[in-house]
């Protein structure tokens, strides 16, 4: 069960024993005015109470046996039903004020269970007009009109008619946001479930890279600790671009400028020569990769930054390397130059260089125009002219 | 330097305990939760906390360094998988050394904690 759904159950665990609570208490009421009516010989609005009370009883059983659906069904029967009782036999006045008994559970149906002062304040709102309408019945504030049984038909009839109306309108409008609603809870349970698995791949990623560092610093052989470094930052350059999934909680681009540039500063870090003065220019345009295209082109710059780090620039005080990423027209155009010795690209390939062959592989994997022009003494220079993986 | 670790993943823990260690600093304890961390770095001598910012219990990383900072003046360096704009606002507004993003680099922990000696 994920954090989204356990807070959903909580919520709806409070409200139900809210609603038990209500219904009990309802109950308690019910009871208290039986007894009161049977006092008064008044033996109708005994009866009904007491259907009322063994309803609400019902409720509450039907609540505790996880029937919400029944429960709910019978709080608004039993409300009705009351209501209606009253009014037929002993006139509209008299069941009118039952209908204080569901408005509470209404309210606190009607909003979440962190809008606390809200839920207080409509409860509030709520007894407050019913004690104006008590008191204006009660004094008899407004006086009422003589109308004719046909008016009074005709008025009665307009009423329902309209009531019953709006009641389906309601309905509808409910049924339609509810659906909105639970989709929106859907789509963003869908989105924390996914965050959580890039979450956990980037901290699996983390761990390996970790390892990978500390057994690096016991490694007194620069060949291994090369290959250590290596596999190091090919991790870590895959596990940044989880952290950028995550961090702009697009799970579906990836910003290249952003990434690039840290990407850089960590490859920096790991092959820093005391010696060698290196600056790198880069004119990256704000371009948003997908996944599938980011995760190749991060590796090719990768291996490319790391090849410049590590090879380019021996024996060497000075080295530049140029950056260059941006859109033309519907392609996507990537430049990479170094002034280091350079190297023979295809002569390398032919060799176990992982690296060159990796930085080929990439390349062909972004199934683009690759243009080398890398030569030995004179810099490497490679473009890249590619378009967005599409799955 | 004293070093307290508040991070609940136990291999990262690990991790950062060793490369403390061969940098030759002394790590005090390692602790999961930031609740923990508070009552410790109350009642102990702490030079710096490697935190993380995501934890076990209520408390995260930063409210944690909140709360210690109303007593005691110690630095921290965050070290977390969440490191969206608002998270390094919030932390940036703490006693912060540096913010860096797991896993963290042994040359990267070395460069930071180059600036404190």
């Amino acid at each position: 069960m994920n954090r989204l759904e356990e807070i959903n159950n909580k919520g709806r665990a409070t409200i139900v024993k809210t609603i038990r609570q209500f219904s009990l208490t309802t109950c308690l009421f019910s009871g208290i005015s039986a007894i009161f009516y049977l006092i008064l010989r008044m033996y109708q609005p005994a009866i009904i109470v007491s259907i009322i009370g063994l309803l609400f009883l019902l409720i509450y059983y039907f609540n505790k046996k996880n029937k919400h659906t029944i429960a709910r069904i019978i709080a608004i029967f039993a409300t009705n039903l009351g209501v209606l009782l009253f009014s037929i036999n002993l006139g509209f006045n008299t069941g009118f004020y039952l209908y204080l008994f569901a408005s509470p559970q209404l309210i606190y149906l009607l909003f979440k269970l962190r809008q606390k002062k809200l839920v207080y304040i409509c409860i509030g709102i709520n007894l407050l007009t019913f004690l104006i309408i008590f008191l204006i019945d009660w004094y008899k504030l407004i006086k009422p009109q003589e109308l004719t049984t046909n008016v009074i038909s005709l008025l009665y009839s307009l009423n329902f008619g309209l009531s019953l109306i709006l009641s389906f309108i309601l309905v509808a409008i409910f049924a339609k946001n509810n659906k909105v609603y639970i989709d929106l809870l859907k789509e963003a349970n869908e989105e924390l479930e996914e965050q959580q698995e890039v979450l956990k791949n980037k901290n699996n990623l983390a761990v390996v890279a970790g390892l990978l560092d500390l057994q690096n610093v016991f490694v007194k052989e620069k060949a291994i600790s090369d290959i250590l470094k290596d596999s190091k930052n090919r991790i870590k350059s895959i596990a940044l671009l989880h952290e950028k999934l995550y961090v702009h909680k697009d799970l579906d681009k990836i910003n290249v400028e952003e990434y690039i540039n840290e990407l850089i500063y960590f490859i920096k870090l790991s092959y820093k020569q005391k010696n060698i003065n290196i600056q790198i220019e880069t004119a990256i345009e704000s371009i948003h990769l997908s996944m599938e295209t980011a995760l190749p082109f991060s590796l090719l710059v990768n291996e490319l930054v790391t090849n410049s780090y590590k090879h380019a620039f021996l024996g060497k005080e000075n080295g530049s390397i140029k950056i260059d990423f941006k859109t033309e027209g519907e392609f996507l155009m990537f430049k990479y130059i170094d002034d280091g010795l350079g190297f023979d690209f295809d002569e390398k390939l032919k060799t176990d260089s992982i690296g060159t062959n990796l930085i080929n592989a990439f390349a062909s994997q972004l199934n683009g125009e690759f243009i080398n022009n890398t030569k030995l003494g004179s810099g490497c220079e490679m473009i890249l002219r590619f378009t967005e993986i599409t799955e | 330097m004293k070093v307290l670790i508040v991070e609940d993943d136990l291999i990262l823990t690990m991790l950062n305990t060793r490369f403390i260690e061969i940098l030759g600093h002394e790590v005090v304890k390692a602790l999961k939760s930031g609740e923990e961390a508070v009552e410790f770095a109350k009642e102990n001598d702490i030079d710096i906390i490697l935190m993380d910012i995501r934890l076990k219990g209520k408390m995260d990383g930063i409210e944690a360094m909140i709360e210690i900072n109303k007593t005691k003046d110690i630095k921290a360096i965050y070290i977390t998988g969440n490191s969206d704009p608002e998270t390094r606002k919030r932390a940036e507004a703490t006693n912060m050394l540096d913010f860096c993003v797991k896993p963290l680099n042994f040359e990267e922990l070395e460069v930071i904690l180059g600036k404190i000696n």
